[in-house]
């Protein structure tokens, strides 16, 4: 008999918490029993009392944590039978986070067969604190198991099991976008990046990018196709395609099979005209693609990115002449980087004619490149609490002057807008120079909304999405989050690296049946 | 320049243009919501009492999110700030 685990994840109606799923995916398959709750307008601790989970787990990024740091500390109170187990980018990169009280486990890396082994072990009554991977707590001690190896088959792996957010909320199975993954790994440095961090994880393996066949990637959209409606699908991973040949092959079975527009991430430097072609062709609406900034010694001294900004124009030109939206990704106020580099990133954006210059703040994650090269040149004091849980609001980067600080996350609100409307540019030069304001973050909000609801990702509305993105824009929103709890100061532990050769396989003191209640 | 080439010029120059338009659009959008959101905070500590400062209300269990019904809303500036206003945003 399997083990019962409570995925928590805030803001469950926003797109779907693959990672997590992918794991609950596994540990079905191993016999155990998962579930999934939303935060907002929902007592957690109501849902922890009614399914009585063996396990609480989150998935936390670098900001995020804090809210689930809080949360899980009251539930520990409630519940103290319930192990915690914390994943996701922040606890791979900074597992120091077990610090926290109430976490007792965190896993680094991508989770699946770790969790596995953790639940068979705690349904079996076994030792859990020897499990490669993960970093146990056990009575102020803390175990750091180092990395296992990758999976290398990801067709073997089962399809992240939906139905359990449907079980949820029926309304997730209605959304007419849902997005899916099909490969892992990336083979780039780029220092604001997660993915040099797991090299550092796993080694150089994390640079083969490894892919699931093209059949296996159409099965999974079949399937999801029969579970509910369809318009737009969205691939996430860090680069869809690095073969033509694989795209051709996908493109041939998606193209008779779904049919549907699909939007995914691309690196513009790679787009040959072939390959801009065949996305094209295989029904490629929009891609998303890194500008991050039109400074080249930035681009590859800050952000190693090894790009040649030529290289990088081409690839956007060859894709906005085939017709295909562009949504671009810029980052502002990188460490060393002025407003001025800013604004010419801004111009980049308009001569390039994109179709949604996003832009976000540089935030510095721990374990990323870009954070050891801002605090090595003073650029960051290293408080990773201080940073967070959006990129959207301001920036923990030192910058020359107090007033070019405010000007830099004034012009990200006004990023987008300014390059579809170039010529209020020089008005939003002034308005920068103001305070931060409700109006600017509305303008932000207001031109996102629209833009991916047309281009971006086009669906058609219904009038409840009309009505939700508008109250949104007003900053309206439907239903309190009653589980926000300060999150509780780490507290001191002892580091214990294991001898493999010396593991000892005893029983602790962990019961199989937890009475929550 | 093929047949193929000429309607997909044509069809990214509209694009543009009424790329154009909709960020107007969003503009006088975001006028009004700013306009509410500045309202809200002034109406907010005009309704303070003197000293007081701004305490975080405790969390409370609401109805579920299901309907999204204006009457249930109310004004999250945390959220406004943070979040991104299309919830099926798969690009985050």
């Amino acid at each position: 008999m399997g083990v019962r685990v409570l995925f928590i994840v805030k803001e469950l109606e926003g797109a779907e918490p693959l990672g997590a799923l992918y794991v609950a995916g596994c540990l079905e398959q191993a016999g155990h029993e998962c579930r999934f709750v939303g935060t907002r307008g929902h007592d957690v601790a109501d849902e922890v009392r009614r399914f009585q989970p063996h396990v609480l787990a989150y998935g936390a990024t670098t900001g995020l944590h804090k809210y689930y740091l809080g949360l899980n500390a009251e539930l520990k109170r409630r519940f103290p039978r319930c192990v915690s187990l914390m994943g996701g980018a922040h606890a791979t990169y900074y597992p120091e986070v077990i610090r926290a009280p109430g976490l007792d486990v965190v896993c680094r890396g991508e989770g699946e067969d770790a969790a596995v082994e953790l639940c068979n072990a705690l349904a079996r009554g076994d030792d859990h604190r020897f499990i490669a991977d993960l970093w146990v707590k056990h009575e102020g001690k803390v175990v750091r198991n180092p990395a296992r190896g990758l999976r290398r088959d990801l067709d073997a792996m089962p399809f992240p099991p939906r139905h359990l957010l449907y079980q949820w909320d029926d309304a997730l199975r209605l959304r007419p976008l849902k997005s899916f993954t099909t490969n892992r790994g990336c083979p780039y440095p780029c220092s604001y990046c997660f993915n040099p961090s797991l090299v550092d994880h796993y080694g150089s393996e994390w640079k083969k990018v490894r892919i699931r066949s093209p059949q296996n990637v159409v099965a999974e959209l079949l399937e999801v196709k029969r579970q509910g409606p369809l318009q737009v699908i969205g691939f996430r991973e860090s680069i869809f395609v690095y073969s033509t040949k694989w795209l051709r092959e996908f493109g041939e079975l998606y193209r008779r099979e779904i049919a549907l527009p699909y939007y995914c991430h691309v690196r513009a430097d790679m787009m040959s005209q072939e390959m801009v072609d065949v996305l094209a062709w295989s029904g490629c609406h929009t891609v998303n693609l890194g500008i991050e900034t039109a400074n080249e010694e930035l681009a590859n001294g800050v952000l190693k990115r090894n790009i040649k900004m030529p290289k990088l124009m081409d690839g956007v030109r060859r894709l906005k002449k085939a017709g295909i939206v562009v949504f671009a990704d810029n980052i502002l106020g990188i460490p060393s980087g002025t407003l001025e580099d800013d604004w010419a990133t801004l111009r980049m954006n308009i001569d390039l004619d994109v179709d949604y210059a996003a832009a976000t703040l540089c935030t510095p994650y721990p374990g990323t490149g870009i954070a050891k090269f801002a605090q090595d040149n003073g650029y960051f004091d290293g408080d990773f609490d201080s940073i967070d849980d959006s990129y959207y609001t301001d920036s923990v980067i030192k910058f020359r002057t107090a007033a070019e600080k405010r000007q830099i996350e004034n012009l990200h609100k006004w990023f987008a807008v300014t390059a579809a409307m170039p010529a209020i540019a020089p008005l939003v030069k002034q308005l920068i120079k103001l305070p931060p304001n409700d109006w600017f973050y509305a303008v932000f909000r207001a031109w996102y909304w629209i833009q991916h609801v047309t281009d971006v990702m086009p669906r058609r509305p219904t009038l409840q999405d009309i009505k939700q993105g508008l109250m949104s824009v007003f900053g309206l929103f439907a239903g309190k989050d009653p589980n926000r709890y300060p999150p509780p100061a780490p507290e001191p532990v002892e580091w214990v690296d294991p001898d493999p050769a010396l593991r000892p396989v005893r029983k602790l003191a962990v019961a199989r049946e937890a009475a929550h209640v | 320049m093929s047949d193929d080439e000429r309607e997909t010029e044509q069809k990214v120059r509209v694009r543009r243009w009424k790329r154009r338009l909709k960020a107007a659009a969003a503009l006088a959008l975001a006028a009004a919501a700013g306009t509410f959101l500045a309202c809200t905070r002034i109406e907010r500590r005009r309704t303070a009492a003197p000293g007081d400062r701004t305490i975080k209300e405790p969390p409370s269990v609401t109805t579920p999110d299901a309907g999204a019904d204006i009457k249930d809303a109310t004004v999250d500036r945390e959220e406004h700030r943070k979040g991104m206003p299309v919830k099926d945003n798969l690009l985050e």
